[in-house]
């Protein structure tokens, strides 16, 4: 009720201010935006133990359109006991110790902030890991192109982005003696001089002579530049405010500011220590004082890293024009949690899809094959309204489904002959795999028996995982992309730098295979995987021996002569590991809906978040709900409206990529694509080590060779990457469409035309049934006539005919799915 | 030999002082200079500037500023826009936008109007803007006709001059001392920084330490300061001895900037020559033992020698990959030696700078060499910390161990064979010969430098935290090594800080019928006042900073006697240790002969 003359109400001031500024600055219609709704300063809690301490504030005020702004520097601000701190701006500053309060009021609403000031006498003594070496980072001395090179540049090295604090000291101050710094004149030093350009520095100027962050480097140098003690407070995670922003219009700025809290228990303001990236300056920036700025319609997300943590904030930031939302039901919970994000980012949503578009699209994304004209003709007749939904319950139990899901599996464990994986052991492999899914084995049950393998890779083939790649180093990326989706390579050599992985996380899940024996079996093909139940992952910092850790979980309870695999299996199907499961689903996700909501589905990251956060959670909780069943999960996401959105869009989400407003236009994949050929021209192919007659999703070994496969970017399997099943169309893929043997060949070898003609008798019914085969729909009217004219002035009816075929099966409408 | 260098070198010496124009006061004398004409029009007689013609400037004056901000991009070696503004001949050249000066019109020259902002591309790129006193610099030096040098030369001569005064003053009125020094007094420093080189004297109980901008001299027998040789080059980051005692070269400059090497004598303090001209600091050198060739390195990757006789560069030697960190010549002057920090390895013909031997082997730097006496061997210490010996006739490796005291990166060895080396993990060791430890001593920091006494007794060496400890070497009637003492540089508040001669300059000079409005002459003077004010923070904070690091060096003496008092229990300690050992072994022994005469018997 009240929301609704809420609405009204924006409305109406939308257009009034519309009219004011004659259609002009989106942004400036803000100025008279309706009263907030809610007001919330960050941090909610402020404690400064040190003299030198700052603590910076933002105040947000929430409006009930659901858009946010930015008020502190309009908000009245006032500290009840000023003797304790005083407040500057919106920076407070320690005076005395006590406890007071800040008092917030902005448009009638109130807010409180308790503060609590310790230790305003103490003057902390700079330390090198957590006030130098951040200055060095903020000013970009340690990125990949400059010093943090793993070669370093112009002779001086640090570690990329800060991951190696230690080192960082030691070269600085050790590596050459009285050359870097010097504790005589600090000033006249080259850390110094090269920062600030006073000699020649390839990099420019980096710091600004009397600036805070030159005072810093200046001071510490001037106390001895002594490495930092072992008590020195380590920073253990960071925290960004505000986390969301949702901006009105276009110009619209926020403030953010970063806190990280210390190993002792302390928290600082950082906001002037970060480095602030934007993930999308189209639709908003950010300075590097950590100012982001609306510039167009869109989301970003606004990535803060810090010591070796990366956190952000995510934006929205709305056309500004006039919006409602148009009355649609949500046909389920997919629904309601994406019209939420369509309601944030005011998205009006495309039309929904025809019947014969949702039965093409279906097929293709359930069957991997098209429908017939006949399934086509029954489910168009068909009147009952939930006939969709029926479909789909008919699709899901076909074994083409299975086959599907069968590939993408195999995909995932990278099913192919690699590392001398034999022919004998991959169809082992491979029937393996299909006989549990037939069996109904889910996959997080087929990863508790491949992940734990022991024995012959012919006794017991899901061993095989372990012959495809051996080294822990991989076993440990490939486990964390394929059903983690996250990828940890980077952390391999240094901490990952837009992400939270560091090179402890990454050693430690490498550690659970490092005691992977193999033997040779007697059969010279076949070799033993087993638990040898020895040997140690080492850290290459220092050599340290690194303790199997779950990735972004705990510690395993392990005794001597466990098998760590056995620990990491139940690990990652258990309810302590919600990631399989929100991965899984978004695998499912992204399979119908053509894009992941996280995207790369297998790129998991925290400057690469999902563009419904809520979304994801709620499918990948519904997932283990159904048992890691994919079946059910399938039905919620095809009988929602979402899927059945046409892909024509509106002037609304002409631009929209990332939030499913309209239908995809999708690539098909290299073997339904071949099996659709297949299908509509009535022919067979033959594949090495598979029946006649068998499909192209059949196909067990990912090195198979064959052409057309190659060319439409069939999965290699050479390493877990999604990005290894290409869909971008190429001119190769174009010239063999026109030229090559696939498709003149099988129409050729089908000889459909020709039996059609014999049993129609009327050329255009042969012309409709050939698009009803392929494009699932008949000729339109200009269609028709254009083909009737020119059948009307041909002597050789087949052949015109066969070129129609042709025709179609290389039109964009056959290749596509929509 | 001797004479001729002497004497022939005085005058020579202070022309080239002079025109030289040193790159780090430069700049400051271009303050000077500019600040006279300044001021003069602020005198009520003249109230016109002075002309271009009276102070025409000279190209030696101008190329600072190129060297300071154009040269990373446009030298000979990277000519960015086929633009090479290193020399004369490069910028009257010209680059790919045509000429880059016209003479007697900065308006129409590229390097102006580009370094003004006047027309882009703005030089130099994504940085601000030079300084307005470096661009007229530039204007005037067009306008006045791209003079290379000339009557303007000799005009620099009154600031310079106090900068070289200093030895000269002090000279004369030199305390008698046991050793013949000269040179000037020394200044203290504020705190202590790593020694980044030493020498001892091949002839006298004499060392020459890295100071602040200074060399310093003190007597090591009885560990007393004596002279400094001033270096306004900058920070000096290698020194050596001639082998007859007499020249001290020194070799530094400003990292990042300038780098060059200077000849001292060591009786008067004079200058004997200066050489080089680099792109950032001289980090090796040596001088050959029949005092003809200086040869130099640093991060410009390339081995420079040069004749003393005439200051020619001889050879350029280009093979290393990386930077130069160490050079020596071997004692019959035939060979040089020189050593990167990517563990390159590399001996010419001193002469003619032709290869001679590439001996591979080291991982990491090479951070110091050495020659045997007879100049057929050649020792090398390096970062991975091994020693290693290369035979010079196979040109192969002839002993390799481990120097027991970390990466190494300093070594030295005498006409006994006797080994020295200090580095990484605080300690020095003595080696008799190849994996025969004679002696350990340890110091409070990292052993940056070291060097062995003329007589061989002694082992003076510096540290990363400015400690320089003496330490007697064991010898037939001293059978344990012993630390005679320490000593560092004095402290003690700055003299004259080069920030505050900068400060004062950069105030605007007010030229008489301007006009000024009040507003802008209170904030002058309340800048004046703040300015004033933290002067007098500064150098109160410089004493206490002063008072506290004197503190500090005392603690750390203390500290030093007592780790040396640990060190000898430990010795004495392992001493008895490896007697039991021994003892158990002869009883192991015997038991085992024992066994085996028992074991026989039934056969």
């Amino acid at each position: 009720m009240s929301n609704s003359l809420n609405s009204i109400r924006t409305m109406l001031l939308q257009l009034l201010a519309a009219f004011g500024v004659a259609g002009g600055f989106a942004g400036a219609f803000a100025a008279e935006a309706p009263r907030p709704s809610s007001l919330t300063a960050h941090p909610e809690h402020i404690v400064l133990s040190t003299g030198r301490e700052r603590q910076g504030i933002v105040v947000q005020a929430k409006f009930a359109d659901g858009s946010t702004r930015d008020v502190t520097a309009v908000a009245q601000c006032e500290v009840a006991g000023p003797k304790v701190v005083r407040l500057t701006g919106a920076v407070l500053e320690p005076l005395t110790d006590g406890k007071t309060e800040l008092r917030i009021e902005f448009e009638g609403l109130r807010c409180v902030v308790p503060i609590e000031v310790t230790g305003s006498a103490a003057t902390a003594p700079l330390r090198f890991r957590n006030d130098v070496l951040p200055v060095l980072t903020r000013a970009g001395c340690n990125t990949g192109k400059c010093h943090g090179a793993a070669s370093g540049k112009d002779g001086f090295r640090l570690s990329l982005f800060g991951y190696d604090p230690q080192g960082d000291h030691y070269r600085l101050t050790r590596e050459m003696s009285g050359r870097r710094i010097n504790l005589v004149t600090p000033e006249e030093c080259l850390l110094v001089t090269k920062a600030v350009g006073s000699v020649p520095h390839t990099g420019g100027q980096r710091l600004e002579l009397d600036s805070d962050h030159y005072r810093t480097l200046l001071a510490w140098l001037a106390a001895g530049a002594e490495p930092d003690p072992r008590d020195t407070p380590q920073p253990l995670r960071i925290e960004v405010y505000p986390r969301r922003a949702v901006f009105a219009g276009k110009g619209e700025d926020q403030k953010i500011v970063v806190l990280a809290h210390y190993s002792d228990g302390s928290d600082r303001d950082v906001t002037d220590l970060a480095v602030f990236m934007s993930n999308n300056d189209a639709a908003a920036t950010v300075s590097e004082h950590g100012l982001t700025t609306a510039t167009g319609p869109g989301s970003a997300f606004i990535l803060v890293r810090f010591d070796q943590f990366t956190e952000g904030t995510s934006i929205i930031v709305r056309p500004g024009i006039p919006y409602t939302f148009p009355d649609i039901p949500a046909n389920n919970y997919v629904d309601e949690l994406v019209y939420d994000r369509w309601r944030d980012m005011h998205l009006v949503p495309s039309e929904d899809c025809s019947d014969e578009v949702y039965i093409r699209r279906v097929f293709i994304d359930l069957m991997g094959l098209l429908p017939t004209p006949s399934q086509r003709q029954q489910f168009l007749s068909d009147s009952d309204p939930q006939k969709r939904q029926k479909l789909v319950d008919i699709l899901l139990e076909r074994d083409e489904f299975r086959d599907l899901w069968v590939m993408k599996w195999a995909e995932m464990l990278q099913i192919r002959t690699t590392n001398g994986v034999s022919p004998k052991g991959i169809q082992l492999y491979d029937r393996w795999l299909r006989d549990r899914v037939r069996s109904g084995a889910t996959i997080d049950k087929i990863l508790q028996e491949v992940i734990p393998a022991s024995g012959g890779t012919f006794e017991n083939p899901a061993t095989s995982y372990y012959q495809t790649e051996t080294t822990p180093q991989l076993l440990a990326e490939n486990v964390a992309q394929a059903f983690l989706g996250t990828r940890i390579q980077c952390a391999q050599c240094h901490n990952h730098p837009f992400d939270r992985w560091t090179m402890d996380d990454y050693y430690g899940f490498a550690a659970f295979f490092s005691q992977v024996g193999y033997k040779q079996a007697r059969d010279p093909r076949e070799i033993t995987v087993f638990n040898a139940a020895t040997g140690e992952m080492k850290h290459p910092l220092g050599h340290r021996v690194v303790t199997p850790r779950y990735l972004g979980g705990g510690l395993p309870t392990l005794s001597a002569g466990d098998d760590y695999r056995q620990a990491l299996a139940v690990w990652l199907g258990s309810p302590d590991n919600p990631v399989l499961a929100r991965h899984l689903a978004n695998v499912v996700w992204a399979h119908f809906l053509g894009i992941g909501i996280v995207e790369p589905v297998d790129d998991v990251r925290v400057s690469n978040p999902p563009s419904n956060p809520h979304l994801l959670e709620e499918l990948g909780r519904r997932l283990v709900k159904y048992g890691f069943e994919i079946k059910p999960l399938v039905r919620d996401i095809c009988s929602s409206r979402t899927y059945q959105l046409a892909t024509r869009r509106n002037e609304s989400n002409a631009l929209d990529e990332r939030n499913f407003s309209h239908g995809r236009v999708r690539r098909i994949r290299a073997e339904v694509l071949l099996d659709c050929l297949t299908q509509v021209t009535e022919t067979q192919d033959q594949f090495p080590g598979l029946r006649p007659g068998a499909r192209a999703v059949q196909v067990a070994d990912g090195r198979t060779a064959n052409y057309f496969l190659t060319t439409f970017g069939r999965s290699t399997r050479q390493t877990p990457c999604t990005c290894e099943v290409k869909t971008s169309p190429t001119l190769s893929q174009a010239l063999h469409l026109i030229n090559g043997e696939t498709t003149s060949g099988k129409i050729e070898e089908g000889r459909l035309v020709e039996r059609l003609l014999a049993e129609r008798q009327e050329p255009m019914a042969v012309a409709a049934d050939l698009y009803e085969r392929c494009l699932s729909r008949r000729p339109t009217a200009r269609e028709a006539f254009a083909i009737q004219e020119r059948l009307a002035g041909s002597t050789n009816l087949q052949a015109e005919l066969v070129d129609l075929f042709w025709a179609l099966l290389n039109s964009n409408e056959f290749i596509f799915n929509h | 030999m001797e004479g001729p260098l002497v004497t022939q070198y005085p005058m020579h010496t202070l022309a080239a002082v002079l025109a030289a124009a040193a790159f780090t006061c430069c700049m400051s004398q271009v303050e000077a200079q500019e600040e006279k004409p300044a001021q003069a029009t602020s005198a009520p007689e003249k109230p016109v500037p002075a002309p271009a013609a009276e102070a025409r400037v000279a190209f030696d004056q101008v190329r600072p500023v190129f060297r300071k901000r154009c040269v990373t991009c446009h030298d000979q070696d990277r000519q960015k826009g086929d633009l090479d503004l290193s020399s004369l001949e490069g910028i009257k050249a010209g680059g790919v936008n045509g000429p880059a000066v016209v003479s007697g019109n900065p308006d129409e020259s590229l390097i102006y109007t580009l370094t003004a902002h006047l027309e882009t591309p703005k030089m130099p790129p994504n940085g601000p803007k030079i300084p307005q006193r470096e661009l007229d610099l530039i204007r005037r030096w067009i306008e006045g006709g791209l003079v290379e040098r000339g009557e303007v030369a000799a005009k620099p001569a009154q600031p310079s001059a106090a900068t070289v005064k200093k030895p000269t003053a002090t000279s004369t009125s030199a305390e008698p001392s046991a050793i013949a020094v000269g040179g000037g007094a020394i200044e203290p420093v504020p705190r202590l920084t790593a020694i980044t080189a030493l020498a001892v004297s091949p002839q006298a109980p004499l060392v020459a330490v890295s100071g602040r901008k200074q060399v310093v001299l003190f007597q090591w027998n009885d560990r007393s300061p004596l002279k400094a040789f001033a270096f306004p080059e900058g920070d000096v980051f290698a020194l050596r001895f001639s082998r007859d005692g007499k020249v001290l070269v020194a070799g530094g400059g400003v990292g990042g900037l300038s780098g060059n090497v200077v000849g001292f004598d060591v009786a008067t303090g004079k200058r004997l020559f200066e050489l080089g001209d680099e792109r950032d600091v001289v980090l090796a050198l040596d001088i050959s033992p029949d005092k003809s060739l200086v040869a130099m390195g640093g991060p410009g990757r390339s081995v420079k020698v040069f004749r003393i006789a005439d200051g020619e560069l001889t050879s350029t030697l280009r093979k290393h990959t990386d930077w130069i960190l160490s050079l020596a010549f071997s004692p019959d002057s035939l060979l040089l030696a020189s050593g990167d920090r990517f563990g390159g390895l590399q001996v010419w013909e001193a002469e003619s700078g032709k290869e001679f031997h590439t001996l591979r082997g080291h991982v990491g730097a090479v951070n110091a060499m050495s020659w045997s006496a007879d100049s057929d061997r050649l020792l090398s210490a390096g970062q991975d910390g091994s020693l290693r010996f290369w035979d010079m006739h196979e040109g192969t490796q002839s002993a390799r161990w481990n120097g027991g005291v970390g990466g190494i990166l300093a070594v030295e060895c005498d006409a006994a064979g006797r080994v020295v080396c200090g580095g990484r993990e605080r300690k020095l060791a003595v080696w008799e010969k190849p994996d025969v430890k004679a002696q350990q001593m340890s110091m409070p920091d990292e052993v940056c430098k070291l060097g062995l006494s003329h007589d061989g007794s002694h082992l003076i060496a510096g540290d990363a935290a400015g400690n320089v400890a003496v330490f007697a070497l064991a010898s037939g009637d001293l059978p344990s090594g012993d630390l005679v003492g320490t000593f560092s540089l004095p402290l003690g508040p700055t003299v004259a800080s080069t920030e505050t001669f900068k400060r004062k300059s950069t105030e605007p000079a007010v030229a008489k019928g301007q006009l000024v409005t009040i507003s802008a002459k209170v904030a002058a003077a309340e800048a004046e006042a703040r300015r004033a004010a933290s002067e007098f923070l500064e150098a109160s904070e410089a004493l206490a900073a002063a008072e506290g690091a004197v503190k500090s060096a005392e603690e750390t003496l203390k500290k030093l006697h007592q780790s040396t008092a640990k060190l000898a229990a430990v010795v004495a300690s392992r001493e008895a240790a490896a007697r039991q050992a021994t003892h158990k072994a002869a009883q192991l022994q015997a038991e085992e002969e024992s066994a085996e005469t028992s074991s026989n018997t039934p056969k």
